[in-house]
């Protein structure tokens, strides 16, 4: 759910809005923080990190590499079990799936835990245009559908606000004489959303994982939320990308490492609910109607494609978001679209294809740490570059930058032009040098001389210096 | 979108037929290192409850059926539920605890019970099917006596378990929950819910400050039998 006036600023005028807002900067750096010191404590008592780390980049691109095979395991054990799968090529396939079976059913109430792909498909605009109220159950998703805004962090969605806004939020929502202590407003959302548990027609979930060997579909959560949303309403809809296998439930023990120590740098996550197929003929609860909905949305394009097939191999942790030096500046918003951080500048563009999220690529200081962070080795910082790279071949670049290119490659293609250009610059640089650096904002040196200086050249160039140092001199003589 | 259209084109952008079987792997699980340790049943119960302790778990250990027997009936005196529930009498208790039960007129999963009917429980008395020393976990799987909504929607599980449960890691577990349930088709028949809880359910999602029960029950207590 992403506020349509977002889509037509720019990344660049949208983190200038992020900057100027003192409680989100402080708010992010706090929580990236806090996440990321915990996972650097956790995997480091845990130990053998990197080869737990490659553990996970094996199996997920094994998986990915043979997808068809499994996800076609997956599907046919699911049917086995008595689930109803759905593959959908599109979020409007995934959102007519949905429809009909809420249709079906004749749903008037649904709860919903937290999931991405399903803010990927705008699931709930289209449900409530339908007349159907969706609530979001888990407690950071819950405050910001109150606030009717889109979520922030992957991990914590309501990052961007603070208690005061949290119980003018819950007041609106009929809590009364709230106090703004954490355990006041929790006890409050707990009895709150207890009701819409109980009153649901259908609970809709994400999918972290779907095991191809079992049919089975896990989801991780530390609050108990998606329990209730699988577990009270008869009918269960889950909304999963196609990339979300596993080949088999040894896999799925690393993955339960990795994950939630990436996360949120905790050890083991608090609930790990593995459902197989809808309830048993013996059990008395437990949804009697289970739906899988399996998204493609651009996601197949990537198949195939030496330097973006393995984006396919993430497993949404976030931790790309805590440690990368853009997020943590300019916050989840400002990347206007539903993955944010450094996997969405990477995704977005990827899965909507076209001109939309084309800036979201230069968003990015290409420092590698998300590459570094990332569970599952996935190479970000790469992709970034080759997402750069294909829409210059694509003729997007800026004119200017186009024709500055161009005489740099004029300029050193050949030891004498390039002696030439130095000997040239040095010369018309004196009156923009103060103290060795350039100060002036001009042309276009106006993008970096605007926050920083500009280091002049040096007096002698190295190539000047060469012959000197050569016979055993000094460079400062 | 058909399956066979979506499949095929997955197979054939990665440059394979959907009939081909998957690629010989060299790397499947946990690591080595990981799998190959060793731990007796005494260090087992010593590593779950140091890590359930640290996730904000309440663990006490007995000797005796009748010494946990006692300690039950009296944690129920203490937190006074106005209802309590509990399995049905034929699950697959680790610890006989029936006339605890019965004396304290728990409400017990059946035929006809919904997770509507739980809504008003505030402690719940389980078994367990598995622990991990780990990550201090408990592994509820469900069953026609063994209700979801009991352990789900309480402010308080009260889980019993005898030591012998309590595996090292989490793929043990896998494997004998497979191996335990094949059907006599072939496919593997899991039970439909396979829980793994470790520790009260918790949010940080207000201003990064930890709270308790957000959701799921704000206490659990583990009563081990020796």
């Amino acid at each position: 759910m992403t506020n349509a006036s977002e889509h037509s600023t720019t990344v660049l005028k949208r983190a200038e809005m992020a900057m100027q807002d003192e409680f989100l900067r402080k708010a992010v750096r706090f929580t990236t923080d806090r996440l990321r010191n915990k996972k650097q404590t956790v995997t480091a008592s845990f130990g053998h990190w990197e080869a737990w780390r490659e553990r996970g980049e094996a199996i997920r691109a094994h998986t990915i590499a043979n997808l068809d095979f499994y996800l076609g395991q997956f599907a046919d054990n699911l049917e086995k079990q008595g689930a109803h799968v759905h593959f959908a090529h599109d979020a409007a396939e995934a959102v007519t799936a949905v429809r009909e079976v809420v249709r079906e059913k004749g749903a008037k109430q649904i709860v919903k835990s937290k999931s991405m792909v399903s803010e990927e498909i705008h699931i709930n605009q289209h449900l409530e245009a339908d007349g159907v109220r969706v609530i979001e159950t888990d407690l950071g998703e819950y405050i910001i559908q109150l606030a009717h805004e889109a979520p922030s962090h992957i991990i914590i969605p309501a990052i961007h606000k603070n208690r005061e806004q949290i119980r003018a939020l819950f007041e609106a929502d009929g809590a009364k004489n709230l106090s703004t202590e954490t355990r006041d407003l929790t006890a409050f959302a707990r009895h709150r959303l207890r009701e819409a548990f109980l009153a649901a027609d259908i609970g809709i979930t994400g999918c972290n994982f779907g095991i191809a060997e079992t049919g089975s579909m896990v989801l991780f959560t530390n609050e108990g939320n998606a329990d209730m949303v699988m577990n009270i309403p008869k009918t269960h809809i889950v909304v999963m990308g196609m990339e979300r296998i596993l080949p088999t439930l040894s896999d799925l023990e690393v993955m339960a490492h990795l994950l939630p120590k990436s996360a949120t740098g905790q050890n083991v996550i608090t609930y790990m609910s593995m459902i197989t197929g809808p309830r048993r003929s013996l059990d008395h609860d437990g949804p009697t109607d289970l739906h899988v909905i399996i998204l493609d949305n651009g996601r197949s394009r990537q198949l195939g494609d030496a330097q973006f097939q393995a984006v396919l191999h993430c497993i949404r942790c976030g931790a790309c978001l805590n440690v990368c030096p853009v997020y943590r500046q300019i916050g989840g918003h400002a990347y206007g679209a539903v993955y944010p951080g450094p996997i969405g500048a990477v995704l977005s563009p990827l899965l909507n294809g076209g001109e939309q999220y084309s800036d979201l690529p230069y968003a990015s200081s290409l420092c590698g740490a998300c590459y570094e962070a990332c569970p599952v080795r996935i190479p970000l910082h790469d992709m970034l570059v080759h997402e750069r790279q294909r829409q210059v071949q694509k003729g997007h670049g800026k004119p200017l930058e186009q024709l500055a290119m161009k005489g740099y490659r004029q300029m050193f293609a050949k030891p004498g032009r390039y002696r030439l250009a130095v000997r040239m610059a040095r010369s018309f640089q004196g009156p923009l040098v103060h103290n060795g650096k350039i100060r002036a904002r001009i042309g276009p040196l106006g993008g970096w001389t605007a926050s920083r200086d500009f280091p002049a050249l040096a007096k002698r160039s190295f190539r000047d210096l060469w012959p000197h140092l050569e016979n055993g001199g000094d460079a400062d003589e | 979108m058909n399956k066979t259209t979506f499949l095929t084109n997955i197979a054939s952008r990665l440059g394979r037929t959907t009939t081909q079987s998957p690629n010989p792997r060299q790397i499947v699980g946990a690591p080595e290192f990981w799998i190959h340790r060793q731990k007796s049943e005494a260090e087992r119960v010593a590593l779950f409850r140091e890590q359930f302790e640290a996730l904000g778990g309440e663990f006490e250990q007995f000797s005796t059926e009748s010494a946990l027997s006692t300690r039950l009936a009296e944690l129920l005196d203490d937190l006074a539920p106005q209802q309590i529930g509990a399995w049905g009498p034929h699950a697959a208790w680790p610890v006989n605890v029936e006339d605890v039960l019965t004396s304290y007129h728990a409400l017990r999963w059946a035929p006809g019970m919904t997770p509507h009917a739980f809504a008003n429980v505030q402690a719940s008395v389980t078994g367990c099917a598995y622990a991990i020393a780990d990550t201090g976990s408990i592994v509820m799987t469900s069953g026609p006596e063994q209700g979801r909504s009991v352990h789900i929607m309480p402010l308080i599980h009260i889980v019993l378990m005898r030591a012998h449960q309590i595996r090292l890691r989490l793929g043990e577990v896998f494997d004998e929950v497979k191996s335990g349930l094949r059907s006599s088709d072939g496919h593997h028949e899991l039970p439909a819910s396979v829980h793994f809880v470790s520790g009260p359910s918790r949010s940080s999602d207000i201003e990064n400050d930890q709270s308790i029960g957000v959701h799921g029950p704000a206490r659990v207590i583990v009563l081990l039998l020796e």
